[in-house]
């Protein structure tokens, strides 16, 4: 049994943020997630190849941060077990963990593009 | 809605862009206005640019950290009061720890809870404003505290100083309170802890305690000692004055131990000098005489009501010496006030010298001084002998007394001797209370006056019956000058080398009409004191000229009469004017006329007695010093002063022919008197045997009971109508060496 990729209290929590008229906040996070996610995905890669730890820290942190704002739980767990391996120097593994990364995000990245569709406009 | 409270604007700082999204639409959500940046520099930019009055800060930024933000800013005091919400990993300690040592006022952990941001910024808000609010009333009351002058200690339960504040004076009461060996240290950390107490938790983190008891004499911090450990049992404020030791000038502090908190003690201690200093102005000039220093009459007054007490507490005696200046108001009338009052400073300094000699003579090793003095007032003083021990004691310090004003004294080149009457009133023999004893001291002080002045006289019962006396005197004194109560005498001096009579002295007798005869010993003093001597004196001239008008018509022309002069009558500038006149006006000669000056007398006020002397011998009148050898004449002013003759005083005389001193001091008269061409008259030559020292050692004349007593005028005519033979019939010095 696969756990959802993402955890529907946190986009309930911005729901609760969103303002009458106003642009919608969900969607609008979730645009930035994507953006962003893709981008960190991409310097995590490359310092997991590079084996540069201090890049790995600094990516992985971020993508943790964001993970979490957006109920990306598994993302954002991977992301934290990349940025301890960043942090201590212990590269030895990372490279299984990034692929499971990137497979985690797509799944998280795919349920939060349907969840912002289905909000209204 | 409107009454709500103004929310915070916030600056959001995160380098995630959906941080920053979320956080805005949470805070705007609750009326926030939101700034946001990326990173630690334009977040410190935007905190110049915008004042945010709250800052949601994350710790991971790129290039500056949070933790350096947050310590940056907390360095600005524009932002030492603005709350600073960190945003931290879930269970990093280590960056909460970091947070709060950088001044971070709160921390949230991510994930954030955004439904819960909005209540978090608001407790953290209210939170602050409160914190804000004390630390501006702490603010307040630091101003307040540092515009007291008062040095303030707070100190626990052994004296240790907790915190403390030296106010504008605080620092003198240091300087002096803290040897300067001991301790410039102690105040340069110190002061260094106030400069740093920005920060109010800095206060609790003193570490090594000074003790308030440090540097002050020990029986002072004893009494503060037990002071701290009142105020902090009683909870009741504790009120201590101590004085500055040493230093160039003494320094006054009151001290007020106020309980603080518990355990904890409040001293307020305040340099309170210019107060005393004022208070001391003020008790200076209220029972102290302005112009010599001495306590005044209230003062002396005080005094003997605590002598009184003390005296009937403790069953002592003591004693008052009332002194008064003799003759002393001529001087201000003849030479001014300025003289005077300098020679009164000099009788003051004299009387506290002397008494404090006397102290030592009289009771050494007492801690009290058992005598005060004080001015009552014009020439008057007062002396307190407290403990008395016999009453000869109180004679023997007034005798000192005495002796030592007596002394010459000179002001501007001139010299001056001024005597003192004494008068003695002793507790509770005679008086015990104030106004009785000082009205007694004051009767005897007359006593002495009477008795010839320059004395001491202790007041008795008789005294004031006496007193009344001498009032009734001084009354009917008076009214025989102008009655013609009073009759003049004559006694004559023998001329030793002629055998013949020159000359007589005219002497004032007074017949009272109830008491009969009335010695001029007794009443001479009293027409001084009551102001008729310058009468009495113009009566004497007036008889001895129309005494010497009838001689003149007699064969008697070449007698010459000498009248005594006073120095009220010296005084007078118009007096020699008056004396040529009395005499021409009768036609006589005024050579006729001799004029008789005591040597005190002289010595009054030299400059002007010059001035009159030189212009009676100008106008021909004979003047000699009489009681000559008694005061105190200065050999320069003896030759300055146109003197005819002198006449050594009786008292040497009497013993010179027993003691060899008086002939000593009898043969230098003479030959200092013919040195200068005086002549010498011996008074009061009573034997043979004086008689024939004073020939011996060439005496020019006697005048004395053994030649011939006073008479009357009459009797006087008789007398020297048949001189040549009274001269042959009794001298006794024809008989001896014939």
């Amino acid at each position: 049994m696969t756990t959802p990729a993402i955890d529907d209290s946190a986009l309930d929590q911005i729901r609760s943020l969103q303002k009458p008229g106003r642009e919608n906040l969900l969607q609008k996070i979730v645009g930035i997630y994507v953006e962003q996610s893709n981008c960190l995905r991409e310097r995590i890669g490359e310092a997991v190849a590079k084996a540069d730890a201090r890049e790995l820290l600094e990516s992985a942190h971020s993508l943790k941060s964001s993970s979490g704002n957006v109920g990306a739980v598994r993302v954002s767990t991977l992301s934290q077990k990349l940025e301890a391996a960043g942090r201590d120097g212990q590269l030895d593994g990372t490279a299984a963990l990034f692929e499971e990364l990137v497979i985690e995000l797509e799944r998280a990245i795919c349920e939060l593009r349907s969840v912002a569709g289905a909000e209204a406009p | 809605m409107s009454e709500r409270p103004k929310m915070p604007d916030v600056l959001v700082v995160d380098d995630d862009s959906t941080m920053r999204t979320l956080a805005r639409a949470a805070l705007e959500q609750i009326g926030c206005r939101i700034s946001d940046a990326a990173d630690g520099e334009s977040a410190l930019r935007m905190c110049r640019e915008w004042q945010p009055d709250l800052i949601l800060l994350d710790v991971e930024l790129p290039g500056i950290d949070g933790f350096k933000v947050c310590s940056t800013l907390r360095r600005n005091p524009d932002f030492v009061d603005v709350p600073i919400v960190m945003l931290t990993g879930r269970e990093d300690d280590r960056s909460i720890q970091s947070a709060y040592d950088s001044g971070a006022t709160d921390f949230i952990a991510k994930p954030v809870n955004w439904a819960l941001l909005g209540h978090r910024v608001r407790y953290v808000m209210r939170g602050s404003q409160v914190s804000r609010g004390l630390r501006e009333s702490e603010q307040k009351n630091r101003a307040f505290v540092q515009a007291i002058p008062d040095a303030l200690f707070v100190v626990n339960a052994d004296g240790e100083i907790v915190s403390r504040h030296l106010g504008s004076e605080g620092s003198r009461l240091m300087d002096d309170r803290i040897d300067d060996r001991t301790d410039r240290r102690i105040d340069h950390r110190l002061d260094n802890r106030l400069d740093n107490r920005i920060d109010n938790r800095i206060d609790n983190r003193i570490a090594d305690k000074q003790s308030i008891f440090d540097g002050i004499p020990k029986s002072l911090a004893n009494l503060w000692q037990r002071q701290i450990a009142i105020a902090i049992r009683t909870g009741l404020t504790q009120h201590s004055e101590h004085h500055s030791p040493k230093g160039k000038e003494e320094h006054y502090f009151e001290t007020r131990m106020v309980p603080y908190t518990k355990q904890r003690v409040l001293i307020i201690v305040r340099d309170v000098s210019e107060q005393k200093r004022a208070d001391a102005k003020i008790r200076r000039l209220a029972f102290f005489d302005s112009l010599t220093g001495l306590p005044n009459r209230q003062s002396f007054m005080v005094e003997v009501s605590r002598a009184i007490r003390r005296a009937k507490a403790h069953d002592t005696e003591f004693a008052v010496l009332y002194i008064d200046l003799d003759n002393f108001k001529r001087i201000n009338d003849s030479l001014g006030h300025s003289t005077g009052d300098a020679l009164l400073k000099t009788i003051a300094q004299r009387l506290e010298a002397g008494i404090r000699r006397n102290d030592l003579v009289a009771h050494s090793g007492r801690d009290e001084s058992r005598l005060n003095v004080a001015r009552l007032g014009g020439d008057e003083f007062t002396v307190l002998l407290h403990d008395l021990q016999s009453s000869e004691e109180a004679e023997a310090v007034a005798g000192r007394l005495v002796a030592t004003i007596g002394e010459p004294m000179s002001y501007n080149r001139q010299q001056f001797v001024i005597t003192p009457s004494i008068g003695i009133a002793t507790y509770p023999s005679d008086g015990q209370d104030i106004d009785t004893l000082v009205k007694n001291a004051d009767m005897a002080m007359h006593g002495a006056k009477t008795s010839g002045r320059n004395r001491v006289r202790n007041f008795s019962g008789t005294m004031s019956i006496r007193s009344l006396e001498r009032l009734d005197l001084e009354d009917s004194l008076r009214r025989a000058i102008k009655s013609g109560d009073l009759e003049l005498h004559y006694q004559p001096k023998l001329e030793l080398e002629t055998r013949r009579v020159n000359g007589v002295e005219a002497l004032v007798r007074w017949t009272h009409s109830a008491r009969g005869p009335v010695s001029p010993a007794k009443f001479i003093p009293i027409a001084e004191e009551a102001g008729l001597i310058a009468e009495l004196g113009e009566w004497v001239l007036g008889q001895a000229c129309d005494q010497l008008v009838e001689w003149k018509r007699g064969p008697l022309d070449h007698v010459r009469i000498a009248v005594n002069l006073s120095a009220t009558q010296l005084c007078d500038r118009h007096m020699a004017r008056r004396f040529i006149d009395t005499l021409a006006s009768r036609g006589l000669e005024n050579r006729r006329l001799e004029l008789e000056l005591t040597e005190s007398t002289l010595m009054r006020d030299v400059e002007d007695t010059i001035r009159t002397m030189s212009l009676l011998k100008e106008a021909g009148f004979t003047i000699a010093i009489d009681d000559f050898g008694t005061g105190y004449s200065s050999l320069s002013y003896l030759r300055k002063l146109p003197i005819d003759a002198l006449k050594i005083d009786r008292s040497f005389v009497s013993e010179i022919a027993s003691t060899s001193d008086d002939g000593t001091i009898c043969s230098a008269i003479i030959a200092l008197a013919h040195s200068l061409s005086m002549k010498v008259v011996a008074e009061g030559v009573e034997t043979a045997e004086q008689l024939q020292h004073l020939k011996f050692l060439d005496c020019d004349e006697i005048q004395g009971f053994y030649f011939a007593k006073p008479m009357p005028a009459d009797e006087m005519t008789v007398f020297l109508r048949r001189n040549p033979m009274a001269v042959t019939e009794p001298d006794p010095v024809a008989e001896s060496t014939g």
